[in-house]
């Protein structure tokens, strides 16, 4: 398996003048714009997703011996590597530039590392899924709808003070649940996509 | 072992296609040529025994196993050139060590390395600026680099030119001299199949329609060419296919010997692969 990870690696390293170039204009804009470096790594993820697709990767992949499992186990693994990675070269950045600024704020920028770990769990979550089912193309139409009816029924519970209340509680509770969250809307999403990859034909 | 393939029974249903109740056995030691027209199933046929399609009905051992329940060990032993499936194009030859390094057990980089330079192809060059017959190599070379047992080849000299064809075809038959190794491979260049095949397997529309060594087919059909007035002289049961044009016709036959000594007036050509294609596909009975 390791192997399909260090595929993944390598079209990112491919990619990497990209990524750091846009990198540095956030780093130059504001240090707050900071906070999109991680999503930023998540798309160059969903882009691996769009070369395998357009080399039918995954037909010549599943001729191997690692087999459809570990097909599907690379990207969650890469995913989370990735993730950690990049929320904790973001909170370093980001410590030092406000340090040097003199206004840096521990718990402010924890609980924005935490809110963006969150965020991309469920975007990845949700996402994977349906790249696994549809493809990359098809799946970000899909997933276009699904982020729609997610932020109309957000807008919906922000307006009625439902969720702002829930919000205000669960925060001393955020390091705790966190992990679990985030644990678990990774793992059902691996099994839905290992469930839909099993059964999917190329 | 005496079969490296052995398919029973095989059914592939789709909405617009079926590949029908397919049985065949491939020998150790063998080079088998898969033809057949563009969409008969040859393609459907491959992947269905790599498991990236998912059979209908049936049964398939590889290496005398079960293609499904050994899948890691069968797989570890099979080496594969696909159409239009690869690596991601953004990547070179040099990644694809690194990563191959990870996924077969046996990888050989060296022997990978030494097909690169045999090939002429640049390590450091991505796939997507390679031509696509540089391309091809670059597959070839991927297939062979893991030691595999048993290779299994969908168009694998398509869009070589002649040169490196042939050379592609000598490392093919080198490959089998230890009569330990296998190659199932489909072609549009049936000329290549009557080099280096040992057995021909012909598919049209999803049925299999011609299993036979490929000595069996080059010394026993054969095409006779006569006036369409003498076509009403020939005995039905000599006929295997026939093809009426205005003026003459070519009838296939299966046992040359035999219908040159019946029919002394006529012409009775040797078959080449492409004239038996077009005469089974075409042909009436």
């Amino acid at each position: 398996m390791s192997g399909l990870i260090k595929k993944d690696l390598l079209i990112i390293k491919a990619n990497i003048k990209t990524i750091l170039i846009i990198a540095f204009i956030f780093v130059f804009n504001s240090s707050k714009m900071l906070f999109m470096l991680p999503f930023l790594c998540v798309m160059f993820l969903i882009t691996t997703f769009s070369y395998d697709d357009f080399n039918n990767w995954h037909a010549y992949a599943i001729t191997f011996p690692s087999g459809r499992k570990n097909i599907v186990k690379s990207k969650y693994i890469l995913t989370i590597i990735i993730i950690i990675f990049s929320i904790l070269a973001t909170g370093l950045i980001t410590a030092i530039i406000d340090h040097t600024k003199g206004n840096f704020d521990f718990d402010q920028t924890l609980s924005s590392l935490f809110g963006c770990i969150l965020a991309i769990s469920i975007i990845v979550s949700i996402m994977y899924p349906l790249i696994f089912k549809f493809g990359v193309e098809k799946g970000r139409i899909i997933l276009f709808v699904i982020i729609f009816s997610i932020s109309l029924m957000g807008s919906f519970l922000i307006s009625s003070n439902v969720l702002l209340t829930f919000l205000q509680n669960v925060d001393k509770y955020a390091i705790i649940l966190l992990p679990v969250i985030t644990i678990s809307l990774l793992l059902i999403s691996y099994f839905i996509s290992l469930k839909v990859y099993l059964k999917k034909e190329f | 072992m005496k079969n490296a393939i052995e398919v029973k029974n095989l059914v592939k249903e789709y909405k617009d296609f079926k590949l029908d109740n397919i049985n065949l056995e491939i020998k150790k030691g063998c080079i088998v040529g898969l033809i057949g027209e563009n969409g008969a199933g040859k393609t459907t046929l491959i992947k269905s025994l790599l498991n990236i399609i998912k059979i209908s009905k049936g049964n398939i051992k590889i290496f005398d196993k079960d293609y499904i329940k050994n899948e890691q060990i069968i797989k570890d032993d099979i080496g594969v050139v696909l159409d239009n499936m690869f690596f991601p194009e953004i990547l070179s030859p040099k990644d694809i060590n690194l990563i191959m390094k990870d996924i077969f057990k046996k990888w050989d980089e060296q022997i990978f390395n030494k097909y690169l330079k045999d090939f002429g192809l640049s390590k450091n060059k991505k796939i997507k600026e390679m031509s696509k017959g540089m391309r091809k190599k670059l597959e070839i070379a991927t297939a062979l680099s893991h030691h595999p047992k048993l290779l299994i080849l969908d168009e694998p000299t398509s869009g070589l030119d002649p040169v490196v064809r042939s050379e592609v075809l000598d490392i093919f038959l080198n490959f089998i001299q230890n009569e330990e190794n296998t190659i199932l491979l489909s072609t549009h260049i049936t000329s290549d199949l009557e080099n280096i095949a040992d057995h021909i397997v012909f598919i049209d529309n999803g049925k299999k329609v011609l299993d036979k060594s490929r000595d069996d087919i080059i010394d026993n059909y054969g095409i006779l060419k006569c006036d369409i007035k003498y076509f009403d002289k020939i005995d039905k049961n000599d006929i295997v296919k026939y093809k009426k044009n205005k003026y003459d016709c070519q009838i296939l036959v299966d046992n040359i010997n035999e219908i040159r000594n019946k029919y002394k007036d006529c012409i009775i050509d040797k078959i080449t692969l492409d004239d038996l294609m077009v005469l089974m596909v075409k042909g009436e009975k």
